[in-house]
Protein backbone atom coordinates (compact mmCIF):
# COMPACT_ATOMS: atom_id res chain seq x y z
CA UNK A 1 0.00 0.00 0.00
CA UNK A 2 2.81 2.35 0.99
CA UNK A 3 4.63 1.50 -2.24
CA UNK A 4 1.53 2.23 -4.30
CA UNK A 5 1.11 5.62 -2.66
CA UNK A 6 4.76 6.39 -3.14
CA UNK A 7 4.54 5.38 -6.82
CA UNK A 8 1.49 7.57 -7.41
CA UNK A 9 3.12 10.48 -5.68
CA UNK A 10 6.23 10.19 -7.79
CA UNK A 11 4.36 9.57 -11.06
CA UNK A 12 5.24 12.63 -13.18
CA UNK A 13 2.06 12.28 -15.29
CA UNK A 14 -0.12 12.28 -12.18
CA UNK A 15 1.77 15.26 -10.78
CA UNK A 16 1.38 17.13 -14.07
CA UNK A 17 -2.34 16.35 -14.11
CA UNK A 18 -2.70 17.67 -10.55
CA UNK A 19 -0.85 20.86 -11.50
CA UNK A 20 -2.97 21.35 -14.63
CA UNK A 21 -6.16 20.73 -12.65
CA UNK A 22 -5.14 23.45 -10.21
CA UNK A 23 -4.70 25.86 -13.14
CA UNK A 24 -8.15 25.13 -14.63
CA UNK A 25 -11.07 27.51 -14.33
CA UNK A 26 -12.60 26.43 -11.02
CA UNK A 27 -16.11 24.99 -11.20
CA UNK A 28 -18.07 26.00 -8.12
CA UNK A 29 -21.47 27.63 -8.70
CA UNK A 30 -21.00 27.91 -12.48
CA UNK A 31 -21.56 31.68 -12.45
CA UNK A 32 -18.28 32.51 -14.16
CA UNK A 33 -18.93 29.87 -16.85
CA UNK A 34 -22.42 31.26 -17.59
CA UNK A 35 -21.06 34.79 -17.83
CA UNK A 36 -18.21 33.75 -20.16
CA UNK A 37 -20.67 31.86 -22.39
CA UNK A 38 -22.86 34.97 -22.52
CA UNK A 39 -19.90 37.23 -23.30
CA UNK A 40 -19.00 34.86 -26.16
CA UNK A 41 -22.32 35.60 -27.93
CA UNK A 42 -23.02 39.21 -26.98
CA UNK A 43 -20.81 42.24 -26.37
CA UNK A 44 -23.54 43.69 -24.16
CA UNK A 45 -22.12 41.41 -21.44
CA UNK A 46 -18.51 41.93 -20.36
CA UNK A 47 -16.54 40.29 -17.58
CA UNK A 48 -13.27 41.02 -15.81
CA UNK A 49 -11.96 37.83 -14.21
CA UNK A 50 -8.92 39.51 -12.66
CA UNK A 51 -11.22 41.02 -10.01
CA UNK A 52 -12.45 39.13 -6.93
CA UNK A 53 -15.34 38.61 -7.16
CA UNK A 54 -15.45 38.78 -10.96
CA UNK A 55 -16.73 42.11 -12.28
CA UNK A 56 -19.66 41.71 -14.65
CA UNK A 57 -21.41 44.31 -16.76
CA UNK A 58 -24.34 44.92 -16.68
CA UNK A 59 -24.19 44.52 -12.87
CA UNK A 60 -27.87 43.56 -12.65
CA UNK A 61 -27.40 40.64 -15.06
CA UNK A 62 -29.40 38.23 -12.88
CA UNK A 63 -32.48 40.46 -13.26
CA UNK A 64 -32.28 40.56 -17.06
CA UNK A 65 -33.59 38.24 -19.74
CA UNK A 66 -31.58 36.97 -22.72
CA UNK A 67 -33.51 39.47 -24.89
CA UNK A 68 -32.28 42.33 -22.69
CA UNK A 69 -28.68 41.49 -23.58
CA UNK A 70 -29.43 41.34 -27.30
CA UNK A 71 -30.08 37.65 -27.88
CA UNK A 72 -32.89 36.09 -29.87
CA UNK A 73 -33.91 32.42 -29.63
CA UNK A 74 -31.07 31.35 -31.95
CA UNK A 75 -28.65 33.38 -29.83
CA UNK A 76 -29.82 31.45 -26.77
CA UNK A 77 -29.20 28.18 -28.63
CA UNK A 78 -25.62 29.29 -29.42
CA UNK A 79 -25.12 30.38 -25.79
CA UNK A 80 -26.16 26.88 -24.66
CA UNK A 81 -23.72 25.28 -27.10
CA UNK A 82 -20.91 27.48 -25.75
CA UNK A 83 -21.84 26.77 -22.14
CA UNK A 84 -21.67 23.03 -22.85
CA UNK A 85 -18.01 23.47 -23.87
CA UNK A 86 -17.28 24.99 -20.45
CA UNK A 87 -19.46 22.60 -18.42
CA UNK A 88 -19.52 19.44 -20.49
CA UNK A 89 -20.44 17.20 -17.53
CA UNK A 90 -23.90 18.84 -17.33
CA UNK A 91 -24.46 18.95 -21.12
CA UNK A 92 -27.75 17.01 -20.88
CA UNK A 93 -29.14 19.49 -18.35
CA UNK A 94 -28.07 22.53 -20.39
CA UNK A 95 -29.75 21.09 -23.50
CA UNK A 96 -33.04 20.98 -21.55
CA UNK A 97 -33.08 24.78 -21.30
CA UNK A 98 -35.56 26.18 -23.82
CA UNK A 99 -34.30 28.36 -26.70
CA UNK A 100 -36.37 31.24 -25.39
CA UNK A 101 -35.05 34.79 -25.31
CA UNK A 102 -37.49 35.75 -22.54
CA UNK A 103 -35.91 33.44 -19.96
CA UNK A 104 -34.46 35.22 -16.93
CA UNK A 105 -30.66 34.88 -16.67
CA UNK A 106 -30.84 34.70 -12.85
CA UNK A 107 -32.93 31.55 -13.15
CA UNK A 108 -30.39 30.05 -15.54
CA UNK A 109 -27.60 30.80 -13.03
CA UNK A 110 -29.58 28.99 -10.35
CA UNK A 111 -30.33 26.06 -12.65
CA UNK A 112 -26.66 25.70 -13.61
CA UNK A 113 -25.56 25.81 -9.95
CA UNK A 114 -28.01 23.07 -9.00
CA UNK A 115 -27.09 21.00 -12.08
CA UNK A 116 -23.39 21.12 -11.10
CA UNK A 117 -24.23 19.92 -7.59
CA UNK A 118 -26.66 17.29 -8.89
CA UNK A 119 -23.93 15.91 -11.16
CA UNK A 120 -22.17 14.80 -7.99
CA UNK B 1 -46.02 53.43 37.77
CA UNK B 2 -43.60 50.58 37.08
CA UNK B 3 -45.63 49.59 34.03
CA UNK B 4 -45.48 53.15 32.71
CA UNK B 5 -41.67 53.25 33.20
CA UNK B 6 -41.26 49.94 31.36
CA UNK B 7 -43.39 51.16 28.46
CA UNK B 8 -41.34 54.35 28.22
CA UNK B 9 -38.04 52.42 28.10
CA UNK B 10 -39.43 50.00 25.51
CA UNK B 11 -40.52 52.91 23.27
CA UNK B 12 -37.06 54.49 23.59
CA UNK B 13 -35.35 51.20 22.71
CA UNK B 14 -37.56 50.57 19.67
CA UNK B 15 -36.91 54.13 18.49
CA UNK B 16 -33.19 53.55 18.75
CA UNK B 17 -33.54 50.27 16.88
CA UNK B 18 -35.54 51.88 14.10
CA UNK B 19 -32.67 54.26 13.47
CA UNK B 20 -30.23 51.36 12.95
CA UNK B 21 -29.96 48.86 10.17
CA UNK B 22 -29.86 45.18 10.97
CA UNK B 23 -26.36 43.89 10.20
CA UNK B 24 -26.08 40.82 7.97
CA UNK B 25 -26.61 37.46 9.64
CA UNK B 26 -26.20 33.98 8.22
CA UNK B 27 -29.48 32.50 6.96
CA UNK B 28 -28.09 29.17 5.81
CA UNK B 29 -24.80 27.38 5.16
CA UNK B 30 -25.26 24.43 2.81
CA UNK B 31 -22.88 21.79 1.59
CA UNK B 32 -23.37 19.06 -1.00
CA UNK B 33 -20.69 16.48 -1.55
CA UNK B 34 -19.38 16.57 -5.16
CA UNK B 35 -16.30 15.36 -6.97
CA UNK B 36 -15.46 18.92 -8.01
CA UNK B 37 -14.22 21.89 -6.01
CA UNK B 38 -15.93 21.39 -2.66
CA UNK B 39 -17.60 24.52 -1.31
CA UNK B 40 -20.07 25.72 1.30
CA UNK B 41 -22.76 28.08 0.04
CA UNK B 42 -23.48 30.60 2.75
CA UNK B 43 -26.57 32.79 2.38
CA UNK B 44 -26.70 36.04 4.37
CA UNK B 45 -29.77 38.07 5.27
CA UNK B 46 -28.60 40.97 3.07
CA UNK B 47 -26.10 41.78 0.32
CA UNK B 48 -22.47 42.02 1.40
CA UNK B 49 -19.81 44.42 0.18
CA UNK B 50 -16.81 42.16 0.75
CA UNK B 51 -15.52 39.17 2.63
CA UNK B 52 -11.93 38.24 3.41
CA UNK B 53 -11.01 34.54 3.36
CA UNK B 54 -8.68 35.09 6.35
CA UNK B 55 -11.75 36.06 8.39
CA UNK B 56 -13.46 32.75 7.59
CA UNK B 57 -12.71 29.52 9.46
CA UNK B 58 -14.06 25.99 9.66
CA UNK B 59 -14.51 24.08 12.88
CA UNK B 60 -15.29 20.45 13.58
CA UNK B 61 -12.81 18.87 11.16
CA UNK B 62 -9.41 19.13 9.57
CA UNK B 63 -10.59 20.93 6.44
CA UNK B 64 -9.50 24.50 5.84
CA UNK B 65 -10.84 27.41 3.84
CA UNK B 66 -9.15 27.85 0.47
CA UNK B 67 -11.19 30.78 -0.77
CA UNK B 68 -14.17 32.86 0.30
CA UNK B 69 -15.78 34.88 -2.44
CA UNK B 70 -19.01 36.74 -2.98
CA UNK B 71 -21.23 35.38 -5.76
CA UNK B 72 -22.22 38.94 -6.66
CA UNK B 73 -23.44 38.16 -10.17
CA UNK B 74 -25.85 35.40 -9.17
CA UNK B 75 -26.80 36.54 -5.67
CA UNK B 76 -25.02 39.36 -3.77
CA UNK B 77 -26.07 37.93 -0.40
CA UNK B 78 -24.21 34.66 -1.06
CA UNK B 79 -20.63 33.79 -0.10
CA UNK B 80 -19.00 30.75 -1.68
CA UNK B 81 -16.51 29.24 0.76
CA UNK B 82 -14.23 26.86 -1.14
CA UNK B 83 -12.55 24.27 1.06
CA UNK B 84 -9.95 21.56 0.71
CA UNK B 85 -10.92 17.97 1.36
CA UNK B 86 -14.44 16.74 2.03
CA UNK B 87 -16.69 17.64 4.92
CA UNK B 88 -18.30 14.87 6.93
CA UNK B 89 -21.66 15.26 8.61
CA UNK B 90 -20.42 13.31 11.66
CA UNK B 91 -17.88 16.04 12.48
CA UNK B 92 -20.74 18.61 12.73
CA UNK B 93 -18.72 21.33 10.99
CA UNK B 94 -19.36 25.02 11.55
CA UNK B 95 -18.39 27.90 9.28
CA UNK B 96 -17.38 31.04 11.16
CA UNK B 97 -17.16 34.60 9.93
CA UNK B 98 -15.23 36.85 12.28
CA UNK B 99 -15.91 39.80 9.98
CA UNK B 100 -17.84 40.73 6.82
CA UNK B 101 -18.43 44.17 5.32
CA UNK B 102 -21.70 45.61 4.06
CA UNK B 103 -23.01 48.93 2.81
CA UNK B 104 -25.74 50.70 4.76
CA UNK B 105 -28.49 52.88 3.33
CA UNK B 106 -26.20 55.94 3.58
CA UNK B 107 -23.71 54.12 1.35
CA UNK B 108 -21.29 53.82 4.26
CA UNK B 109 -19.21 50.64 4.59
CA UNK B 110 -19.81 48.92 7.91
CA UNK B 111 -18.37 45.83 9.58
CA UNK B 112 -20.46 42.97 10.99
CA UNK B 113 -19.42 39.92 13.00
CA UNK B 114 -21.87 37.16 12.06
CA UNK B 115 -20.10 34.43 14.06
CA UNK B 116 -20.47 30.66 13.53
CA UNK B 117 -23.21 28.63 11.82
CA UNK B 118 -23.61 24.87 11.59
CA UNK B 119 -23.24 23.55 8.04
CA UNK B 120 -26.33 21.77 6.69
CA UNK B 121 -25.70 18.77 4.45
CA UNK B 122 -27.94 18.61 1.35
CA UNK B 123 -28.24 15.27 -0.43
CA UNK B 124 -27.98 14.87 -4.20
CA UNK B 125 -31.63 13.78 -4.49
CA UNK B 126 -32.84 16.96 -2.83
CA UNK B 127 -30.63 19.04 -5.12
CA UNK B 128 -32.05 17.23 -8.17
CA UNK B 129 -35.60 18.01 -7.05
CA UNK B 130 -34.72 21.69 -6.69
CA UNK B 131 -33.03 21.68 -10.10
CA UNK B 132 -36.10 20.14 -11.76
CA UNK B 133 -38.31 22.74 -10.06
CA UNK B 134 -36.19 25.58 -11.44
CA UNK B 135 -36.22 24.01 -14.92
CA UNK B 136 -40.03 23.85 -14.79
CA UNK B 137 -40.16 27.56 -13.92
CA UNK B 138 -37.80 28.35 -16.80
CA UNK B 139 -39.80 26.21 -19.25
CA UNK B 140 -42.99 28.08 -18.31
CA UNK B 141 -41.53 31.40 -19.46
CA UNK B 142 -43.78 32.96 -22.09
CA UNK B 143 -42.49 32.87 -25.61
CA UNK B 144 -43.51 36.06 -27.39
CA UNK B 145 -44.96 35.61 -30.83
CA UNK B 146 -43.17 38.47 -32.52
CA UNK B 147 -40.02 36.36 -32.71
CA UNK B 148 -39.23 36.28 -36.40
CA UNK B 149 -37.13 34.04 -38.50
CA UNK B 150 -37.88 33.82 -42.16
CA UNK B 151 -35.47 31.04 -42.86
CA UNK B 152 -35.96 28.56 -40.15
CA UNK B 153 -39.70 28.77 -40.32
CA UNK B 154 -41.00 30.97 -43.08
CA UNK B 155 -42.47 33.19 -40.40
CA UNK B 156 -43.37 36.74 -41.42
CA UNK B 157 -44.48 39.93 -39.76
CA UNK B 158 -48.13 40.48 -38.95
CA UNK B 159 -50.28 42.60 -41.18
CA UNK B 160 -52.43 44.04 -38.47
CA UNK B 161 -54.71 46.95 -39.15
CA UNK B 162 -57.48 48.59 -37.21
CA UNK B 163 -60.26 47.31 -39.46
CA UNK B 164 -58.86 43.92 -40.37
CA UNK B 165 -58.19 40.74 -38.48
CA UNK B 166 -55.14 38.56 -38.40
CA UNK B 167 -53.56 35.74 -36.48
CA UNK B 168 -49.93 34.79 -35.97
CA UNK B 169 -49.60 31.52 -34.15
CA UNK B 170 -46.13 30.19 -33.47
CA UNK B 171 -45.56 27.13 -31.34
CA UNK B 172 -42.05 25.85 -30.94
CA UNK B 173 -39.73 23.49 -29.20
CA UNK B 174 -41.58 20.82 -27.30
CA UNK B 175 -38.78 18.72 -25.85
CA UNK B 176 -38.67 15.61 -28.02
CA UNK B 177 -35.89 13.99 -26.03
CA UNK B 178 -33.46 14.05 -28.96
CA UNK B 179 -30.69 16.67 -28.69
CA UNK B 180 -31.09 19.29 -31.44
CA UNK B 181 -34.59 18.09 -32.44
CA UNK B 182 -37.71 20.18 -32.00
CA UNK B 183 -41.07 20.73 -33.62
CA UNK B 184 -42.80 23.82 -34.91
CA UNK B 185 -46.21 25.05 -36.00
CA UNK B 186 -46.72 28.38 -37.72
CA UNK B 187 -49.93 29.95 -38.98
CA UNK B 188 -49.99 33.40 -40.60
CA UNK B 189 -53.42 34.49 -41.71
CA UNK B 190 -55.10 37.88 -42.10
CA UNK B 191 -58.28 39.21 -43.68
CA UNK B 192 -56.57 42.31 -44.98
CA UNK B 193 -56.19 42.31 -48.76
CA UNK B 194 -52.51 42.54 -49.63
CA UNK B 195 -51.51 41.57 -46.10
CA UNK B 196 -52.53 37.93 -46.00
CA UNK B 197 -49.57 35.59 -46.37
CA UNK B 198 -51.77 32.46 -46.29
CA UNK B 199 -48.99 30.52 -44.58
CA UNK B 200 -49.31 27.31 -42.60
CA UNK B 201 -46.25 25.26 -41.64
CA UNK B 202 -45.83 22.39 -39.24
CA UNK B 203 -43.08 19.86 -38.85
CA UNK B 204 -39.94 18.59 -37.21
CA UNK B 205 -36.54 20.22 -37.28
CA UNK B 206 -33.07 18.98 -36.42
CA UNK B 207 -30.50 21.66 -35.71
CA UNK B 208 -26.73 21.50 -35.47
CA UNK B 209 -24.79 24.48 -34.19
CA UNK B 210 -21.11 24.97 -34.90
CA UNK B 211 -19.77 27.68 -32.58
CA UNK B 212 -16.88 29.71 -33.95
CA UNK B 213 -15.67 30.24 -30.36
CA UNK B 214 -15.40 26.55 -29.51
CA UNK B 215 -11.58 26.41 -29.48
CA UNK B 216 -11.28 29.59 -27.40
CA UNK B 217 -13.87 28.28 -24.93
CA UNK B 218 -11.97 24.99 -24.63
CA UNK B 219 -8.87 27.04 -23.78
CA UNK B 220 -10.91 29.13 -21.32
CA UNK B 221 -12.02 25.98 -19.49
CA UNK B 222 -8.35 25.13 -18.94
CA UNK B 223 -7.39 28.63 -17.78
CA UNK B 224 -7.74 29.99 -14.27
CA UNK B 225 -9.39 33.37 -13.70
CA UNK B 226 -7.02 36.22 -14.48
CA UNK B 227 -5.44 38.20 -17.33
CA UNK B 228 -5.04 35.17 -19.65
CA UNK B 229 -8.72 34.30 -19.32
CA UNK B 230 -9.63 37.95 -19.92
CA UNK B 231 -7.55 37.87 -23.09
CA UNK B 232 -9.40 34.76 -24.33
CA UNK B 233 -12.78 36.42 -23.67
CA UNK B 234 -11.57 39.53 -25.46
CA UNK B 235 -10.62 37.40 -28.50
CA UNK B 236 -14.11 35.87 -28.52
CA UNK B 237 -15.69 39.33 -28.36
CA UNK B 238 -13.63 40.58 -31.27
CA UNK B 239 -15.00 37.94 -33.66
CA UNK B 240 -17.83 39.24 -35.85
CA UNK B 241 -19.40 35.82 -36.42
CA UNK B 242 -20.79 33.73 -33.61
CA UNK B 243 -21.87 30.42 -35.15
CA UNK B 244 -23.00 28.48 -38.16
CA UNK B 245 -26.47 26.98 -37.73
CA UNK B 246 -27.39 24.06 -39.91
CA UNK B 247 -31.06 23.09 -40.02
CA UNK B 248 -32.72 20.01 -41.51
CA UNK B 249 -36.53 20.03 -41.42
CA UNK B 250 -39.43 17.94 -42.65
CA UNK B 251 -42.66 19.91 -42.82
CA UNK B 252 -46.15 20.15 -44.18
CA UNK B 253 -46.80 23.54 -45.73
CA UNK B 254 -50.28 24.54 -46.75
CA UNK B 255 -52.44 27.45 -47.77
CA UNK B 256 -53.83 28.80 -44.50
CA UNK B 257 -56.51 27.92 -43.82
CA UNK B 258 -58.24 26.18 -46.77
CA UNK B 259 -55.38 23.82 -47.72
CA UNK B 260 -56.18 24.21 -51.43
CA UNK B 261 -52.46 23.66 -51.74
CA UNK B 262 -50.55 21.34 -49.45
CA UNK B 263 -46.91 20.38 -49.90
CA UNK B 264 -44.72 17.94 -48.07
CA UNK B 265 -41.30 19.56 -48.01
CA UNK B 266 -37.85 18.64 -46.81
CA UNK B 267 -35.61 21.59 -46.08
CA UNK B 268 -31.96 22.09 -45.32
CA UNK B 269 -29.96 25.25 -44.96
CA UNK B 270 -26.99 26.91 -43.33
CA UNK B 271 -27.14 30.26 -41.60
CA UNK B 272 -24.30 32.41 -40.34
CA UNK B 273 -25.09 34.27 -37.14
CA UNK B 274 -23.32 37.48 -36.18
CA UNK B 275 -22.40 38.09 -32.56
CA UNK B 276 -24.55 40.72 -30.86
CA UNK B 277 -22.48 43.87 -31.03
CA UNK B 278 -22.85 46.70 -28.54
CA UNK B 279 -22.59 50.43 -29.18
CA UNK B 280 -23.26 53.74 -27.38
CA UNK B 281 -21.80 52.46 -24.11
CA UNK B 282 -23.92 49.29 -24.31
CA UNK B 283 -27.15 51.28 -24.51
CA UNK B 284 -27.58 49.90 -28.01
CA UNK B 285 -26.89 46.65 -29.79
CA UNK B 286 -27.33 45.00 -33.14
CA UNK B 287 -27.35 41.44 -34.40
CA UNK B 288 -27.77 39.86 -37.78
CA UNK B 289 -27.71 36.72 -39.87
CA UNK B 290 -26.98 35.67 -43.43
CA UNK B 291 -28.38 32.54 -45.04
CA UNK B 292 -26.28 32.03 -48.15
CA UNK B 293 -27.65 28.61 -48.92
CA UNK B 294 -30.84 26.68 -48.28
CA UNK B 295 -32.73 24.12 -50.32
CA UNK B 296 -36.39 23.08 -50.17
CA UNK B 297 -37.57 19.98 -52.01
CA UNK B 298 -40.73 17.92 -51.85
CA UNK B 299 -44.00 17.11 -53.49
CA UNK B 300 -47.40 18.72 -53.85
CA UNK B 301 -49.94 16.51 -52.09
CA UNK B 302 -53.08 17.68 -53.87
CA UNK B 303 -52.03 18.29 -57.42
CA UNK B 304 -55.12 19.09 -59.51
CA UNK B 305 -57.46 19.20 -56.54
CA UNK B 306 -57.73 22.97 -56.73
CA UNK B 307 -59.65 22.62 -60.00
CA UNK B 308 -62.64 21.58 -57.88
CA UNK B 309 -62.84 24.85 -55.98
CA UNK B 310 -65.87 27.11 -56.30
CA UNK B 311 -66.19 29.16 -58.40
CA UNK B 312 -64.46 27.03 -60.99
CA UNK B 313 -61.06 28.26 -62.11
CA UNK B 314 -60.51 29.54 -65.61
CA UNK B 315 -59.99 26.92 -68.33
CA UNK B 316 -56.39 25.98 -68.73
CA UNK B 317 -55.55 26.73 -65.12
CA UNK B 318 -52.28 25.20 -64.17
CA UNK B 319 -52.25 23.73 -60.64
CA UNK B 320 -53.00 20.30 -62.09
CA UNK B 321 -49.49 20.39 -63.55
CA UNK B 322 -47.87 20.89 -60.17
CA UNK B 323 -46.08 17.88 -58.77
CA UNK B 324 -42.51 18.08 -57.46
CA UNK B 325 -41.03 21.04 -55.63
CA UNK B 326 -37.44 22.25 -55.78
CA UNK B 327 -36.40 25.65 -54.45
CA UNK B 328 -33.13 27.41 -53.61
CA UNK B 329 -33.35 30.20 -51.08
CA UNK B 330 -31.06 32.79 -49.57
CA UNK B 331 -31.46 35.87 -47.47
CA UNK B 332 -30.34 38.05 -44.60
CA UNK B 333 -31.69 40.03 -41.67
CA UNK B 334 -30.64 42.44 -38.98
CA UNK B 335 -32.05 43.84 -35.75
CA UNK B 336 -30.91 47.03 -34.10
CA UNK B 337 -31.98 48.47 -30.76
CA UNK B 338 -31.08 51.63 -28.86
CA UNK B 339 -32.53 52.26 -25.42
CA UNK B 340 -31.88 55.16 -23.06
CA UNK B 341 -34.79 56.08 -20.81
CA UNK B 342 -32.77 58.92 -19.25
CA UNK B 343 -32.40 60.62 -22.59
CA UNK B 344 -33.78 64.13 -23.10
CA UNK B 345 -34.76 63.23 -26.64
CA UNK B 346 -38.45 62.44 -27.20
CA UNK B 347 -37.60 58.94 -28.48
CA UNK B 348 -36.20 56.81 -25.63
CA UNK B 349 -36.11 53.49 -27.41
CA UNK B 350 -35.67 52.66 -31.08
CA UNK B 351 -36.07 49.16 -32.58
CA UNK B 352 -35.35 48.41 -36.23
CA UNK B 353 -35.79 45.04 -37.85
CA UNK B 354 -35.14 44.29 -41.52
CA UNK B 355 -35.29 40.89 -43.20
CA UNK B 356 -35.30 39.70 -46.79
CA UNK B 357 -35.41 36.35 -48.58
CA UNK B 358 -35.52 35.24 -52.16
CA UNK B 359 -36.42 31.88 -53.58
CA UNK B 360 -35.69 30.44 -56.98
CA UNK B 361 -38.25 27.78 -57.93
CA UNK B 362 -36.78 25.32 -60.39
CA UNK B 363 -40.16 23.64 -61.07
CA UNK B 364 -43.72 24.88 -61.62
CA UNK B 365 -45.66 25.57 -58.42
CA UNK B 366 -49.23 26.61 -57.64
CA UNK B 367 -49.78 30.37 -57.22
CA UNK B 368 -52.59 32.34 -55.63
CA UNK B 369 -54.37 34.64 -58.06
CA UNK B 370 -55.42 37.90 -56.41
CA UNK B 371 -57.93 38.68 -59.18
CA UNK B 372 -59.87 35.42 -59.09
CA UNK B 373 -59.01 34.79 -55.39
CA UNK B 374 -58.15 31.23 -56.35
CA UNK B 375 -55.06 29.13 -56.63
CA UNK B 376 -55.39 28.80 -60.38
CA UNK B 377 -51.97 29.80 -61.70
CA UNK B 378 -48.55 28.27 -61.77
CA UNK B 379 -45.15 29.74 -62.04
CA UNK B 380 -41.46 29.32 -61.39
CA UNK B 381 -38.38 31.47 -61.18
CA UNK B 382 -37.41 33.99 -58.52
CA UNK B 383 -39.81 35.24 -55.83
CA UNK B 384 -38.65 37.63 -53.16
CA UNK B 385 -40.00 38.82 -49.87
CA UNK B 386 -38.88 41.64 -47.60
CA UNK B 387 -40.08 43.21 -44.40
CA UNK B 388 -39.01 46.12 -42.26
CA UNK B 389 -40.34 47.32 -38.97
CA UNK B 390 -39.49 50.33 -36.85
CA UNK B 391 -40.77 50.84 -33.32
CA UNK B 392 -40.23 54.16 -31.57
CA UNK B 393 -40.99 54.31 -27.85
CA UNK B 394 -41.54 57.63 -26.18
CA UNK B 395 -42.45 56.60 -22.64
CA UNK B 396 -43.01 53.81 -20.19
CA UNK B 397 -44.94 53.14 -17.04
CA UNK B 398 -45.24 50.25 -14.60
CA UNK B 399 -47.76 48.66 -16.95
CA UNK B 400 -45.61 48.82 -20.06
CA UNK B 401 -44.05 51.05 -22.71
CA UNK B 402 -45.71 52.95 -25.51
CA UNK B 403 -44.89 54.55 -28.84
CA UNK B 404 -45.52 54.12 -32.53
CA UNK B 405 -44.85 51.35 -35.01
CA UNK B 406 -44.24 51.47 -38.72
CA UNK B 407 -44.01 48.32 -40.77
CA UNK B 408 -43.61 47.48 -44.41
CA UNK B 409 -43.97 44.09 -46.12
CA UNK B 410 -43.60 43.25 -49.76
CA UNK B 411 -43.28 40.06 -51.79
CA UNK B 412 -44.60 36.51 -51.51
CA UNK B 413 -43.97 33.35 -49.53
CA UNK B 414 -44.75 29.68 -50.11
CA UNK B 415 -46.83 27.64 -50.44
CA UNK B 416 -49.17 29.76 -52.63
CA UNK B 417 -47.00 32.86 -53.04
CA UNK B 418 -49.86 35.27 -52.37
CA UNK B 419 -48.57 38.76 -53.11
CA UNK B 420 -48.29 40.95 -50.05
CA UNK B 421 -47.78 44.67 -50.17
CA UNK B 422 -48.62 46.57 -47.06
CA UNK B 423 -47.50 49.54 -45.04
CA UNK B 424 -48.80 50.11 -41.55
CA UNK B 425 -48.53 52.84 -39.01
CA UNK B 426 -50.04 52.60 -35.58
CA UNK B 427 -49.75 53.36 -31.92
CA UNK B 428 -48.10 50.69 -29.86
CA UNK B 429 -48.38 49.61 -26.26
CA UNK B 430 -46.31 46.71 -24.97
CA UNK B 431 -47.26 45.41 -21.54
CA UNK B 432 -44.62 44.23 -19.09
CA UNK B 433 -46.29 40.91 -18.45
CA UNK B 434 -44.15 38.91 -20.89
Amino acid sequence: MKNATKKAASDPNAEMETLLEAKRLAVTTGTVQVVIALASVTSVVTVDTTKKPIKVNPPNLRDLSFADVGLDDDGVAIFKENLIVLLDFIADDIRKLPDNRNVNIGKVLEFVRLSILAAG
Amino acid sequence: MKIQQFTFIAVLCSGALLGQETPPRVVSAEYTHTQRTPFIRVVFSRALASVDKDKVTLTGGTDRVVEAELDTTAAPEVVVVSINGTLTEASKPEVCFSEVKYIDRNKKELVAKPGCTTVTFIGIEEVRKKRDGVLKEISNTTKTQNEKNLFASGFVTAASGSSTGGADIVLNSIDLGVPGMNNFLIIRKATQEGGDHKVFEGGLRYRHIHSFNRALLQDAAKTEAGPTLNSLISQMQSKPLSALIWDVAAKLEGQATSFDVANFVGETGASLRFRTGAFANRKGWWRGFVTPFAFEGGQNLNAGATANTTPAPQPGAGPANVDWIARYKAGAGTTLLYENWDSRLPVRRFDLEVQGVFRNMFLEEAFYNKTTKLVDRTGKGIRGYGQAEIRLYVGKSEAGRYGVRLSWHRGSLPPVFARVQSFQFGFLFESNDN
